[in-house]
């Protein structure tokens, strides 16, 4: 400490207490933003008041504590001094407001209350206080002081507020007070705590948090928002009861309100191990005269909970308060210390705060012996804290939570706080009511949530799909119901040759109920063998037209699939699928007979099986999703319904039939009398290719997924053609999280193709909630996120927390969807079915199940749906559900590949992609060789990197965040570009891949590229070389190397078509 | 955190309804209408291996009941 000279203005420097400390770095964060630690108090103040003598009582207790004369400033070795400066007197401005009325007067209060909280205070200057006297009649004032929240705490102002009254009442020239306790007295009792013991304690009350307890849903933006207020006073009564309570159970009203506050946090976010702040007083008894130090004591230190949902409130509580007793004597230990011991980072970002000075009437007239005396006072501080709950004590127990309205918002924290009387209550009335039994909602939000919301039911409308698309044939049978580029099926001839393909597979042995997988590129033959496959009775199943066959095979053995239905192109692989599935699967070609001997019997009902979708599944083996006719129908219908299709539509058929959605694609259009346009495949995955052909054929509805429309609009503004799509009037985008600029970047090319988010299981019939986004998609922004909307009709959603009950709006749960959706379960088997498929116990019907998805979710304050996220390690890649764990089995299956785990990343252009780490003798290129042989391609990771060992955390297990970023890894080789054409193309790799170089012959597969980065990759090339090459080509040769000599060989590129009416002719051969 | 289907270290019944289906359900949770245990309490891993062992044609009785036949 530096020796201040005698004629020094410098008084003294004080280290700061480490709440101090924490405060500078607040008020410092950004110092233009409003300082939210500069908090006010109004002191009503009656009878008579002599202006002068107030103003030097203020000078007077201002000279008398030295805190109070601190600046703040940064010593040479980097830390922090108070700064204790001479002659300081309090800055003091004086208003009369007595020729106004009381409106008047509150209003102009108000006024300056609020510009006064804004007025920052410089912290290196002295002092941080200012003074506001204002006259409100002949015996009224209101005092206003101003301070910075480092100055002092809620329990220095009565100190400072009865001495100033008592200079104010005293005979001029007479010091009325007793010697001072300096705030310095406290620094030096905080100095000569033992920290290592506190450091141990604090150790062993945190050991093993897995990480701090988060509420903010998003993080909070930097610098300072002052925050809103909601507030309730519990009855006198209740706070009786609950003053009783605590007293019976030798519990302090701050552990039950601790004890309540963990439990709501750890519903939030379904924890059963949470933490949040409380402010302590730091007045240590054993420090002489400690209640009459002005300065900041107080500490904010963490409160841990552990939740056991069986365990009863009562036991909670106890066990709470025992647990904070052993703390006590470490309370002094500073926060940023504490958050280093425990090692998780941040611990917490809300805070409970019990007050206990005196703002009650009784509590207030003890601060004055004269006649001028305080009749209420109105405090206005806050903390950064996005969520703090403060209770005031009184014969009303008063609660506030001040939450930060840019994280949340209003209806948000008044229901929280309305949570919060009604566990107060509940725990009055049974304090051994468990955890587990504590129902946080109240009737109308539990009526809101189960059932307003969910008020999806209507008349089923069940029939057969063959049946509705046989009626369209009847009426319309010219009418085209199948294309493809240059080929139609008119409405006759499809329901001809579906009844024929219907025929073909009775009389081959089909039976109801049959299982026949389809081995087809995704051509017009396809729809045919849908519903020819539904007209006999059986149910389809698509397969991946170019899956491994081993893996085909696998899924037929395993799912007792006995047919085999094979494009004629495909007939040679269907008979090797066939023999490695052993021998009990028939093979039967897909071919284009068209009229049956005789209408086939319609068959089905709306149990039987319409069709199974193959999902990953995380054991390392497939999981064929069984849907009902019923839930198909209902589907069907709901898209017909909320898209409004008519006969006059197209849609598009661009869905790998592998996903469930190519059902409705199909079927959707034909049983209202549209058109169905398929694609190839080549062409469903290159964004120009795609759009461009939706452009010719006049499509109405479009679906897609994030991941794509992300990789077409990063080309339009890249300087690619934007196709016009006039007739495009609905947009619907699904399978992965929807970004908002997105949709903002779509809309301001395709304004008229109105976009629909939308959400669903394959278990449950596909799409469970359609959300409609209109333009103005910020406001439809909810924490950042788009919605993904209402429960389609038929369908349910229920939000549940651990125990199956369900949560409030606006809290996180586990989504569970009930109704007509909800498939049989899993083909073959029980037990995964039986994991996921489990009781409804809020259906009218008994026996109903409903589906557990494994998605976090929370229902707005409207009612419609927000996904949150995985609950596991299923992720999606374009779309594409994916189980980690079936990735890292095939890995682990490969020859020499000891240790395999694979993660998720973002490349260059924000998409996506897996990266494969592995250990071991093998190669990368072999190891991509042996994935791509087992599993389907949009499985195979992008990358492969090859590790000498993994890291590991401290206790051993993998420390997935210390795997090294693929770009450190993956790196350039091979030959350098000669020619001009070569450089442009290693250029446009190198660009697409996010590398800083490519080389002539690094592969595009092998360096991250995958098939949404090859779009992008072919219209790059398209945009800056001006030539035309397709996405086959780069499949083809995958090199820069490659793609430089085809453009070579290729004859200047030929002029795009222009758009020209659809050239028609009959379907056939 | 725990959820309420994956706690190794949690009781569990089986449960059927009327149609053959077969559920694994926490012992702690009352049971729903319509559903009778068929199994229980045990450990989850019990309780999945008796759903392998008895829940054999995962067809709907009501459906298996309409075919009036054996599986396709």
């Amino acid at each position: 400490m530096s020796q201040p000279t005698p004629q020094s203005r410098i008084e003294d420097v004080l280290p700061l207490s480490p709440l101090q400390d924490g405060l500078l770095f607040h008020a410092q964060y950004d110092e233009n933003d409003t300082d939210i630690y500069v908090a006010q108090l109004l002191f009503h103040l009656s009878g008579p008041l002599d202006p002068e003598r107030l103003r030097s009582a203020a000078d007077a207790v201002l000279e008398r504590h030295a805190v109070l004369r601190a600046g703040f400033l940064r010593r040479s070795n980097g830390d922090h001094a108070q700064v204790v400066q001479r002659g300081v007197r309090v800055p003091w401005t004086e208003t009369d407001l007595t020729d106004r009325d009381a409106a008047a007067q509150r209003a102009a209060l108000d006024a300056l209350l609020h510009d006064d909280r804004r007025r920052r205070f410089d912290l290196t200057r002295a002092p941080l206080l200012r003074f506001t006297l204002l006259r409100t009649g002949p015996q009224e004032h209101r005092l206003l002081l101003t301070y910075h929240h480092i100055l002092m705490d809620g329990w220095s102002w009565p100190v400072l507020v009865r001495e100033m009254l008592t200079v104010h009442h005293a005979e001029p020239g007479r010091d009325p007070l007793p010697a001072v306790t300096p705030y310095r007295s406290f620094l030096t009792w905080l100095g000569e705590r033992d920290r290592e013991a506190a450091r141990e304690a604090w150790k062993r009350a945190l050991a093993g948090l897995s990480g701090g307890t988060r509420t903010a849903p998003t993080a909070p933006g930097p610098g300072g928002v002052l925050p809103d207020r909601v507030e309730t006073a519990l009855a006198e009564e209740a706070t009786a009861r609950l003053t009783a309570l605590a007293r019976s159970l030798r519990l302090t009203p701050s552990i039950v309100l601790q004890g309540l506050w963990a439990v709501l946090l750890g519903q939030r976010v379904r924890s059963d191990d949470v933490v949040f702040g409380a402010v302590v007083s730091g007045r240590a008894p054993e420090l002489p005269g400690v209640a009459d130090i002005v300065g900041l004591l107080i500490n904010t230190v963490p409160v841990r909970v552990r939740i056991d949902r069986a365990e009863p409130l009562a036991e909670l509580l106890g066990r709470l308060q025992e647990e904070q007793a052993q703390l006590i004597d470490h309370h002094h230990l500073g926060l940023t210390e504490i958050q280093q011991l425990a090692g998780a980072g941040e611990l917490f970002d809300s805070c409970v705060a019990f007050q206990n000075f005196p703002v009650d009437p009784a509590g207030l007239a003890a601060l004055s012996d004269g006649e001028l005396t305080v009749t209420a006072v109105e405090p206005y501080d806050a903390a950064h804290y996005p969520l703090s709950l403060t209770a005031i004590p009184g014969p009303r127990l008063c609660l506030q939570i001040d939450y930060r309205p840019d994280v949340f918002d209003r209806d948000d924290a008044d229901a929280l706080l309305a949570r919060l009387v009604r566990v107060l209550d509940a725990l009055t009335a049974d304090p051994q009511l468990t955890v587990g039994d504590l129902d946080t909602l109240s009737a109308a939000e539990r009526h809101r949530v189960l059932t307003e919301w969910n008020d999806t039911a209507r008349e089923e409308d069940y029939a057969e799909a063959v049946e509705r698309v046989r009626a369209h044939a009847a009426r319309t049978p010219d009418a085209p119901a199948v294309t493809a580029e240059g080929l139609e099926i008119p409405y006759g001839e499809l329901i001809a040759r579906v009844d024929a393909l219907s025929s073909r597979l009775l009389t081959a042995g089909v039976r109801a109920g049959s299982l026949v997988a389809v081995l087809s590129e995704p051509t017009v033959r396809v729809p045919v063998a849908l519903l020819g496959i539904l007209g006999a009775g059986a149910a389809y199943v698509p397969l991946d037209p170019e899956g491994p066959v081993g893996r085909t095979a696998g899924l037929l053995a395993d799912g007792g699939i006995g047919w085999l239905l094979a494009a004629p192109d495909r007939r040679a692989r269907a008979e090797e699928i066939a023999a490695a599935a052993g021998g009990t699967v028939r093979v039967l070609t897909l071919d284009d007979a068209a009229g049956a001997a005789e209408r086939p019997p319609a068959a089905g009902g709306r149990d039987a099986l319409a069709y199974v979708c193959f999902t990953s599944g995380s054991t390392g083996k497939p999981k064929g999703a069984m849907v009902h006719r019923r839930g198909m129908n209902n589907h069907l219908l709901a898209k017909v319904e909320d898209l409004g299709l008519t006969a006059a539509d197209s849609v598009v058929m661009n869905a790998p039939l592998t996903f469930d959605i190519s059902v409705w694609q199909m079927l959707a259009p034909l049983i209202t009398g549209g058109r169905v346009h398929m694609v190839s495949r080549d062409t469903a995955r290159d964004t120009q290719a795609l759009f461009g052909e939706a452009a010719r054929e006049g499509i109405t509805v479009l679906e897609t997924v994030p991941s794509f429309v992300r990789a077409a609009v990063d080309l339009w503004d890249t300087g690619a053609p934007v196709p016009a799509l006039p007739a495009l009037r609905r947009f619907i985008v699904n399978g992965e999280v929807l970004p908002p600029e997105l949709c903002a970047r779509w809309y301001a090319r395709h304004p008229a193709a109105a976009i629909v988010n939308a959400y669903g299981l394959t278990e449950c019939s596909d799409d469970n909630t359609h959300a409609f986004i209109p333009h103005d998609v910020a406001g439809q922004l909810d924490q950042g996120r788009l919605p993904v909307g209402r429960p389609l009709r038929n369908n349910r959603l229920y939000i549940l927390d651990q125990g199956l009950a369900p949560v409030p709006p606006g809290v996180p749960g586990e989504l569970f969807i009930a109704g007509t959706g909800v498939g049989p379960g899993y083909l073959n088997d029980p037990r995964r079915t039986a994991e996921r498929y489990v009781p409804d116990p809020f259906s009218g019907e008994p026996g109903a199940r409903m589906y557990r998805t494994g998605d976090l979710a929370r229902f707005r304050a409207d009612g419609q749906l927000d996904f949150l996220g995985r609950q596991d390690h299923q992720v999606k890649i374009r779309g594409n559900r994916i189980e980690l764990g079936e990735v890292e089995t095939a890995l682990r299956a490969a020859p020499g590949v000891t240790e395999a785990v694979v993660a998720v990343d973002r490349d260059g252009a924000g998409q996506q992609r897996l990266i494969a780490y592995f250990t071991g003798a093998a190669a990368p290129g072999e190891v991509r060789g042996a994935l791509a042989e087992a599993l389907p391609g949009y499985m195979v990771p992008s990358m492969f990197l090859h590790l000498p060992a993994f890291p590991l955390t401290t206790n051993g297990k993998l420390d997935r965040k210390a795997l090294p970023a693929p770009a450190t890894v993956a790196h350039s080789t091979g030959r350098a570009p000669a020619t001009d054409r070569e450089r442009a193309v290693c250029e446009v790799f190198a660009e697409v891949l996010g590398l800083p170089t490519a080389g002539l012959d690094d592969d595009f597969f092998a360096h991250g590229g995958h098939s949404l980065l090859a779009s992008r990759l072919v219209g790059r090339i398209r945009t800056v070389l001006g030539s035309d090459i397709g996405i086959r080509d780069l499949f083809a040769t995958p090199t820069p190397a490659g793609i430089a000599a085809r453009l070579d060989a290729a004859a200047p590129a030929p002029a795009r078509p222009a758009l020209r009416p659809r050239a028609r002719r009959a379907a056939g051969a | 955190m725990s959820n309420p289907f994956e706690n190794d270290a949690a009781p569990y019944l089986v449960l059927r309804n009327h149609e053959n289906q077969h559920s694994l359900w926490p012992a702690a949770t009352a049971v729903p209408a319509g559903w009778t245990r068929v199994h229980g309490e045990d450990t989850r891993q019990g309780c999945l291996d008796y759903v392998e062992a008895h829940w054999t044609d995962m067809r709907p009785a009501s459906l298996v009941a309409a075919l009036g036949d054996p599986r396709p």
